[in-house]
């Protein structure tokens, strides 16, 4: 029998033959998520391993990095504490830098007791009005680390830095400030910035508790902020005994992640010039330093995402000699006892009844404690009347410690295995750290601070996201970004600083 | 000839895509032959749940065999088989004993199928779908695969001449199906001619 004889048959073959109904999209829904499991089940083992070996590496090589780069500025003086320079009305301060030729150029600077405001610097120059004032009784001194001492006149206590620290923050952040304050200062600044950070979470994030749970569970317990986070993107925000069928990863609009920031800031500053006449001049336009902090971020259609969350970033520069105007030349220590050959750093300050001034690049530094080995001398009589100048070997640095809060909106360029996203947004700069060091090598103090520094600031970013899939909901993000201030930081009207900063935002990102 | 050089070219891009990692494409290749597949497993399936259980399966054999293709015949005909074959395999999983109603005499309606053109192809197909399994598995293979009945039975496991009753009686019902829900229809084009 010819098979295509039965009219039936051909019937249904003739109408049935193209039939194509469109399938329901749960079948595709269904499908995708399947091959994305088999997918990940199917590679081999040395292949699963060569991506976590790959995402460790890359975030072990930044954490190095920055810790390395960010240690050689802050590196506390070995002889800090040894050397302090009384400033106390009864002393008078005949400050003898040794070996010094020609002593008798050397000036006396009498402290009235009592404080008063900073003088002019020079002549038409005023000073800045909010310089701080500064007791001058007592002596000048480093606490000692590891302990909390009552607060004396005259004495800095590590406590007192602590940016954001109040009575409500969690037994985390405390306990992050006591390991602050028991760590060497070059890293206490960090820990201190995520004590005021957890600190705060705590108190602001309550409704958000099941996403930040994790990190309540997971950092006091290896008092290791930055690697802990690792733990806390990787940690299910639904917890370990979530059952629930995984979802299609485009379907994910929800992402936290922990990103370390290794970074190389510099500046852009402009002065009056009566302010720069007197100021030391900025010897170095670069700082490198390690940041770290947490994202959250909301998938607001495929290729748009809304983007916030936390960062710990800092931003200095390096200051040398003044110019020679008025602060004369530089002043040379020709062979010594030692044999060798002194430069010293000789700006122009004020020094008025125990307060010391003197303007630099982002600003006018207030001194808590004169350098180690410094003197003063008075520069030859001008038309601005007597001036003194501070001469110490070295360089200082004004650093600045931020807290960043995010606004971002990320825009998915490729969609592809590797996926390239274009990041903008603005950034609001919380100032948590000011501190002003002074030394050379890896002989550097803390000395004091800058004045008018803005609490608030904003920055404008612009950078691309390099995310690679790690899992369902896993990915390791690679995000180079540039950050310029939109404000100055400085708001005295004299001068006007402008930090940027390019860095590299390593870190895991959590889908969900 | 041309398209179809350049439809098979198509796929070879695609397939090449999928193997090589790129993620977008098995979406890509799902989209171009799912709606075709899905016609052939709503032909298999005794509802329209059973016929996406049996495309899901089917893509999913789809894509862990993709790099077995070699490129040598219709990458669509590839994919047909394996759906068939699915839907086979979900057949024996069943191995349903369906009791069919004893054979009656219908009127042959021979003559009339050109007029029976005009009938959804839904409808065709929920006919087919309402056939008991074993013949729906015989009438789908021989008449729409083009099966011989030596085939039929190997994949069936049943014999020959099951084979060849349970199509006859596929489509006797499938006839009377048709002359029953479309009788009035049938009449005036009777009487017409």
């Amino acid at each position: 029998m010819n098979r295509n004889q039965d009219p039936i048959d051909e019937l249904f073959r003739s109408r049935l033959e193209h039939y194509s109904p469109e399938p329901p999209p749960r079948v595709w829904d269904r499908l995708s998520s399947h091959l994305e499991e088999k997918a990940l089940k199917a590679r081999p083992v040395y292949y699963q391993w060569s991506r976590w070996a790959a995402a460790a590496a890359v975030l072990l090589v930044a954490l190095v990095t920055g810790l390395l780069v960010s240690r050689s500025p802050q590196t506390p003086s070995g002889t800090a504490g040894t050397d302090v320079i009384p400033i106390a009305p009864e002393t008078p301060a005949v400050t003898t830098a040794p070996g010094i030729r020609g002593t008798e150029n050397l000036s006396v600077a009498e402290s009235p007791a009592g404080t008063t405001t900073v003088r002019p610097l020079a002549n038409g120059h005023p000073m800045t009005a909010s310089a701080r004032k500064i007791p001058t009784t007592g002596k000048i001194s480093e606490p000692v680390p590891g302990t909390l001492r009552p607060q004396t006149p005259g004495t800095i206590p590590a406590s007192a830095t602590l940016p954001g620290h109040n009575s409500q923050a969690t037994p985390l952040a405390e306990s992050l400030a006591e390991t602050a304050l028991s760590h060497p200062a070059h890293t206490a600044a960090p820990l201190r910035a995520l004590a005021s950070l957890t600190g705060w979470v705590k108190t602001s994030l309550t409704d958000t508790r099941a996403a930040l749970q994790p990190l309540h569970k997971v950092i006091p317990v290896t008092l290791r902020p930055a690697v802990s986070g690792e733990w806390i993107a990787m940690a299910s925000p639904h917890g370990e005994n979530d059952t629930r069928p995984h979802r299609e990863p485009s379907g994910d609009n929800w992402s936290v992640g922990m990103v370390l920031t290794p970074a190389y800031s510099s500046f852009t500053a402009d002065h009056s010039a009566d302010y720069a006449r007197n100021m030391t001049h900025s010897a170095s336009h670069s700082q490198a330093s390690l940041g770290a902090g947490i994202s959250v971020s909301y998938k607001a259609s495929p290729r748009w995402r809304i983007e916030s969350g936390m960062f710990y970033s800092r931003s200095g520069d390096a200051s040398e000699n003044s110019g020679p105007l008025f602060a004369g030349a530089d002043y040379y220590d020709f062979e010594n006892l030692a044999g060798v050959t002194q430069k010293y750093f000789n700006t122009t300050v004020t020094l008025d009844r125990g307060e010391m001034a003197m303007n630099s690049t982002a600003g006018v530094i207030t001194f808590t404690k004169t350098p180690s080995n410094a003197g003063f001398i008075a520069l030859p009589e001008s038309y601005a009347g007597v001036q003194t100048a501070l001469m110490s070997p070295g360089t200082f640095y004004q650093v600045f410690d931020f807290m960043e809060i995010p606004l971002t909106a990320r825009y998915r360029l490729i969609d592809q295995a590797i996926a390239l996203e274009l990041i903008s947004g603005v950034s609001t700069h919380l100032v948590v750290g000011n501190a002003v060091w002074a030394g050379e090598g890896s002989a550097r103090e803390q000395v004091g601070k800058t004045a008018d520094i803005s609490t608030v600031n904003m920055a404008g970013t612009l950078g691309l996201g390099i995310l690679y899939p790690l899992g369902n909901h896993l990915s390791l993000s690679v995000e180079p970004r540039a950050s310029y201030f939109l404000n100055s930081m400085n708001h005295s009207g004299e001068v006007d600083f402008r930090p940027w900063k390019t860095a590299l935002y390593t870190g895991l990102t959590w889908n969900f | 000839m041309v398209n179809r050089k350049e439809a098979l070219d198509d796929f070879r891009d695609i397939i090449d895509a999928c193997i090589s990692g790129d993620h977008r494409a098995p979406e890509k290749l799902y989209r171009q032959l799912a709606p075709q597949m899905f016609g052939v497993c709503l032909r298999y399936a005794k509802d329209r749940e059973e016929a996406e259980d049996n495309l899901h399966d089917g893509f999913v054999t789809v894509f862990s065999k993709l790099k077995d293709f070699r490129h040598e015949g219709s990458f669509e005909g590839w994919v047909r088989r394996i759906m068939v074959n699915i839907s086979i395999n979900r057949y024996r999983q069943k191995q349903q004993l369906v009791l069919v109603d004893e054979e009656r005499k219908l009127d042959s309606v021979v003559g009339e199928e050109v007029a029976l053109g005009s009938i959804p192809m839904e409808e065709l197909v929920r006919v087919i779908q309402e056939l008991p399994p074993r013949y729906r598995m015989v009438f789908n293979l021989y008449v729409m695969e083009g099966y011989s009945h030596t085939e039929i039975s190997r994949e069936l496991g049943i014999t020959e001449g099951a084979s060849r009753s349970n199509l006859s009686r596929a489509r006797e019902i499938l006839r009377a199906k048709l002359q029953q829900q479309y009788s009035e229809f049938l009449v005036s084009r009777k009487e017409e001619i």
